[in-house]
């Protein structure tokens, strides 16, 4: 077991004195699968931003595998963003060849298995695709690499409940115990049974981090509840 | 298979009854060999370590035994088997038994409860 | 890597410069032989006036052909690195520098591109047959060089050279310029596209009064005296050379700042 990803007094102040994260410490270890969960505004893609270099931090340092962030760390990570970030001008076979153009450790014949299966056609151009489908896409292409961080962050918020199992059911069997997988994600109850590790983020700080089996032991119901009851309006 | 799972218990303890029960039941005869973590945890939908502790608990109770490089398999010790078998049918019952107490049923009037339902099921 | 970037570069903006340019290319032929052929520049008669707006047409045309092709290559800058697409390419395993090297690279070529193009076509609908009969261009063209100093065709052709290094810098420049643009317009949360705007008139001011402010002492140096000007070639090596040098320097500048911005300042 080897740290995948350690934050260490992460902070990010605006402008305005808002300050998003605020000294935040975690360490995360190879082999799990864990939940990142917590209210709008609560700073989970501002952390997740950071981690990925697309937002400067304003204090502390965070090491991926052991690299702080830079080439090394990219190389390391596969980010899902909550957006679609595909050029939508190449068609889904162009895609599969600019990945694997990229990235080391992308794999284009697991790439292209997916689409097979979710019946996409590979030479469509990604803007004549609807949304959900393009969204699909931009799952499948991350999934196919053999990252050792995983960060998805909402993969199955506007996805039909058959394609959320699809979803699931992928990062499962991708599962490897040398790697961890980041998921944040509003729908609790159903990443619940699939995570071994659950954080809770509030106002840029980490208030709960223990095992789904341990929230579920010491508090009697399930993290959907505890949640619900930990961040009441 | 389905593994109805309820999310306020733990789960590697679920997954463990699960499969306790598939054994008894004969889905798993003695000596069948299991499917890997990585399958079971995808067919129940849960994280491959919580399927391995669960697995892990199970054979730490002898349930259920690994050798090295063939994977998992059902224990052959059939007295073991039926004394879980047992074991389990005494919580049920007693849990039935208090169930029907909350409800207000005597002891008499569970066991006429009983007869009455086997007399309708021969006819 | 950077090749593959610039791979990717190209193929996203070629097929759109491509039509342009492509149509640009057949109205000029269009133009050409059904209206600049029919101009008879030997008689004083004016121009009829549906020439006279076929021209303007074909001037505007042209300029918005230009602006086009700028606007494209600004637009891929903005939205590949700035917008939701920059998720994907700020997490590819390279370097902020290799990005703007092949941003830079992509929009150096199409713009010069553009450049060749564009003279190539305006001089192909000025000089007809008609033109050369009228104006006798290429013998005055001999004339011309003899009267202004250039004694032999080595240093005409030195003199073309330079011209085209000219316009490649001022390419590259442009594009320094609008990339500039576009990454101090990104500093701002919101209305970003209205601030990369007000940025490039801002610049392209401030690169336009930098330039005239260093060469004029030495335009009016230069052209003091009778002979000077008669030594033509001398002044526009000493012109170009000096602009050249601005040039580069501003565009290194400018390079400098928006890789500066691009690695530490951005904020998606």
């Amino acid at each position: 077991m080897n740290k995948i990803l350690e934050c260490i007094e992460l902070t990010k102040k605006y402008a305005n004195n808002f300050c998003a994260i605020n000294q935040l410490n975690l360490t995360l270890y190879s082999g799990q699968i864990v939940g990142l969960l917590g209210p709008n505004g609560s700073g989970k893609t501002t952390l997740i931003k950071m981690i990925n270099d697309c937002l400067i931090p304003t204090g502390g340092i965070i090491y991926v595998n052991g690299n702080p962030v830079g080439i090394h760390s990219k190389e390391d990570i596969s980010y899902l963003p909550d957006v679609l970030s595909l050029d939508e001008h190449l068609k889904v076979e162009e895609l599969v060849t600019y990945f694997n153009d990229f990235y080391k450790n992308f794999n284009p014949v697991k790439a292209h298995q997916m689409i097979l299966d979710l019946g996409i056609n590979p030479s469509s151009r990604l803007r004549t695709l609807s949304k959900g489908t393009k969204e699909k896409v931009q799952l499948i292409l991350t999934m196919s690499r053999d990252a050792k961080l995983f960060i998805l962050d909402e993969p199955i918020g506007g996805v039909d409940p058959a394609s959320r199992d699809y979803i699931l059911h992928t990062i499962l069997s991708n599962y490897n115990p040398d790697a961890t997988v980041l998921i944040s994600t509003h729908l609790i109850g159903e990443i619940e049974n699939i995570i071994d590790r659950v954080l809770f983020l509030q106002n840029g700080q980490i208030i709960l981090n223990s095992t789904v089996d341990e929230v579920r032991e010491q508090h009697h119901k399930s993290v959907d509840q505890l949640f619900r009851e930990v961040f009441r309006c | 298979m389905t593994w109805n799972l309820d999310n306020s218990r733990s789960i590697y303890l679920q997954l463990m009854e699960k499969i306790e029960k598939d054994i008894i039941s004969g889905v798993y005869k003695p000596g069948d060999k299991l499917p890997s973590v990585r399958d079971l945890a995808v067919d129940a939908a849960v994280n491959p370590n919580t399927m391995q502790k669960a697995l892990s608990e199970l054979e730490r109770n002898k349930l259920v035994y690994s050798r090295r490089t063939s994977g998992r398999f059902i224990t052959e010790d059939e007295t073991l088997i039926k004394s879980l078998k047992k074991s389990l049918a005494t919580k049920n019952t007693q849990d039935f038994v208090e169930n029907m107490k909350q409800l207000g049923f005597s002891k008499e009037e569970i066991l006429h409860l009983i007869d009455e339902l086997k007399e309708n099921e021969d006819e | 890597m950077l090749g593959k970037l610039i791979k990717y570069d190209f193929k996203a903006i070629s097929i759109p410069l491509l039509i342009l340019h492509s149509a640009l290319l057949l109205f000029t032929i269009f133009s050409r032989f059904f209206v600049f052929n029919h101009i008879d520049y030997s008689e004083n008669n004016p121009l009829s006036l549906f020439t006279f707006l076929f021209v303007l047409l074909f001037y505007i045309g042209n300029i918005a052909i230009s602006l086009g092709t700028y606007v494209i290559i600004a637009l891929r800058f903005y939205k590949h690195l700035f917008t939701e697409k920059g998720y994907l390419a700020r997490t590819l395993p390279v370097s902020s520098l290799s990005h703007l090297l092949s941003k830079t690279i992509v929009g150096i070529v199409w713009g010069f591109v553009n450049t060749i193009l564009i003279t190539f076509c305006t001089a192909f609908v000025i000089f007809t047959p008609s033109f050369f009969k009228a104006t006798n261009l290429i013998g005055g063209m001999n004339v011309f060089f003899q009267v202004f100093g250039f004694h032999n065709s080595f240093q005409v052709a030195f003199f073309l050279i330079a011209t085209v290094i000219l316009t490649l810098l001022s390419v590259i420049c442009s594009i320094a310029l609008i990339y500039l643009a576009i990454a101090l317009g990104s500093l701002f949360s919101n209305h970003k596209i209205l601030a990369s705007i007000a940025f490039y008139f801002v610049l392209n001011f401030a690169y336009s009064m930098i330039s005239s402010i260093v060469m004029l002492p030495l335009f009016v140096k230069s052209t003091s005296t009778f002979e000077s000007i008669r030594n033509l070639p001398h002044l526009l090596f000493s012109t170009y050379g000096i602009l050249s040098i601005v040039i580069i320097i501003l565009s290194t500048l400018s390079y400098f700042v928006i890789h500066y911005l691009m690695d530490k300042k951005i904020d998606l």
